[in-house]
């Protein structure tokens, strides 16, 4: 299962990266910064900075999801999940990757947090199927209006993700973030997000595959003696509130406020 | 000659135009199957619906929640506010509303002294009426009448120190337009109220929500009881209000 956590494609990142860097803007380049460390294998210099991308911007996205990465190459999957909390929550999961969702199914099958891989599973179907049925649409039909008027919009101004409203989930990813787009480029674009798709698709069968598996072999209950326990937090400043198993409720300013305290797999169970 | 060249040349044609169509059919269905390949992939994936339901009902090896900062800054923070109140209980002859002020003072989140003053203003109930009229009417009528005024000791005005300890907090979704902090607090009292009759000593002890709307304004919703003693002709009567208050508070 190790092949599931290659991590991000650095070189292909900062080409994304590189056609943007005529959008001026601080978090992109404290995004650029933090890439740059991971590539280098400063995985805690790199979520420092990842941390410093601010929440109202559009990178908040891409910065939680890659400290995920960061997180998990870390081994400390309850930090990853909790970035994942928030990517995948119902207000980011349009704006989230298949990559991501995935590897949030990796990693509860790493922690043996088969709840978890199974909700992920038909929340990978839901959310990517849709997607990919507008992509082959678009790589179709590259000169349709509909790509044309998203064309001239991100040519009249600078598109963020509330701009693109819900129409995001029929546009290629990131696109926006992109000079000079014509209707090859969004057609080249929505390939290589199928492409993407594809590979994180068959990532999720083999992940699926691997739960099957393990349910027909484990007890009900895993590590039942366990109980988990979170850090005692001391400061009145703080407050905390528990996250309901399962739960879709979200409350706006909780996104990326998560907290995620897990186990490790049974000896048996490791993958 | 001429005819068979024609027909070999036209049969050689003919087949190299099936021979096309046959090679751009294979490629469309290639490409067919290519591009439906990706949304038929999807086919199969969680469609083992038994196995899911069991993974679900699998205890799980993880459990999340949400730590954020407060919104609110209440560390050693002054709260001036006023308040309106009514009266519930007391004198059974008069209905008094209380128009008030408060400072408090913030050590943090949880802890926070106060000075609260408020001000009465009073009216006989109904009942009170009835028994004022009969007695004045039977006074105009004879001016023996042994028929009674009422006897009433109201409040004039109520000044208390105050401690309050706010152990429970949560937030309020504001008609999906922002988020507000809450805290629950428990609160004793201590001061003088002066009644008609003159002062004493009273106790309070209450429960509030206050709310922080933002870094400088909340409004507070507390129920408070208090105890005194007041005073009918010559004899001491204890009494208990219960008063509800509705404040509007500046945090400085």
């Amino acid at each position: 299962m190790m092949f599931l956590v290659k991590g991000l494609k650095i070189a292909a990142l900062l080409s994304v990266v590189a056609v943007s860097s005529a959008h001026a803007d601080e978090n992109l380049s404290l995004l650029q910064s933090a890439r740059k460390l991971y590539g280098q294998g400063k995985l805690e210099q790199a979520i420092e900075k990842y941390n410093s991308v601010s929440k109202e911007s559009d990178f908040w996205v891409d910065a939680a999801e890659e400290k995920a990465w960061a997180h998990t190459k870390n081994r400390q999957y309850g930090k990853a999940l909790a970035e994942l909390k928030s990517v995948t929550s119902p207000v980011f999961i349009r704006y989230a990757s298949s990559e991501a969702i995935m590897l949030s199914a990796f990693v509860d099958l790493k922690i043996c947090n088969y709840r978890g891989v199974a909700e992920k599973i038909p929340l990978f179907k839901q959310t990517m199927l849709p997607r990919v049925e507008a992509l082959e649409e678009l790589v179709k039909n590259s000169n349709s209006e509909f790509v044309k008027n998203w064309i001239q919009k991100s040519k009249d101004k600078k598109l963020n993700y509330a701009d693109l409203g819900p129409d995001v989930i029929k546009l290629p990813r990131l696109f926006h973030r992109h000079k000079n787009m014509t209707p090859k480029k969004m057609k080249s674009l929505a390939q290589e997000e199928l492409k993407e798709i594809s590979k994180n698709l068959k990532k999720m069968k083999i992940i699926e595959v691997e739960l099957i598996h393990r349910t027909q072999i484990s007890d009900v209950k895993l590590a039942q003696d366990k109980d988990l326990k979170f850090d005692k937090k001391d400061s009145k400043d703080l407050l905390i509130f528990p996250v309901k198993e399962g739960s879709q409720e979200i409350w706006l300013d909780e996104i990326g406020k998560f907290e995620v305290e897990t186990t490790q797999c049974p000896e048996g169970d490791k993958i | 000659m001429r005819k068979n060249l024609f027909i070999t040349a036209t049969a050689l044609l003919t087949i190299a135009l099936f021979a096309v169509n046959a090679e751009a059919q294979k490629k469309t269905s290639k490409k067919a199957t290519a591009q439906k390949s990706l949304k038929s992939d999807f086919e199969g994936l969680g469609d083992n619906e038994a196995f899911l339901e069991k993974a679900k009902s699998m205890n799980g090896e993880s459990k999340a929640r949400i730590v954020q900062n407060r919104t609110v800054d209440l560390n050693n923070r002054f709260e001036i506010g006023g308040n309106y109140g009514i009266n519930g209980g007391g004198d059974s002859y008069v209905n008094t509303q209380n128009v008030g002020a408060y400072v408090d003072f913030h050590f943090n989140p949880r802890w926070a002294i106060g000075v609260r003053y408020q001000h009465s203003y009073n009216e006989l109930t109904s009942e009170g009426k009835i028994q004022y009229d009969r007695a004045r009417a039977a006074q105009q009528a004879d001016p023996g009448s042994t028929q009674d005024f009422v006897g009433v000791d109201f409040p004039i005005d109520t000044s208390l120190v105050t401690v309050s300890y706010a152990p429970i907090y949560g937030k309020l979704n504001l008609f999906d337009s922002g988020i507000a902090h809450f805290d629950i607090y428990a609160l004793v009292g201590y001061g003088v109220m002066k009644l008609d009759s003159g002062n004493t000593n009273t106790y309070a002890a209450g429960i509030g929500s206050g709310v922080w709307l933002n870094q400088y304004f909340s409004t507070r919703l507390e129920v408070r009881y208090q105890a005194y003693e007041d005073l009918i002709g010559t004899q001491d009567r204890k009494q208990n209000i219960i008063q509800g208050l509705f404040s509007i508070g500046v945090l400085l």
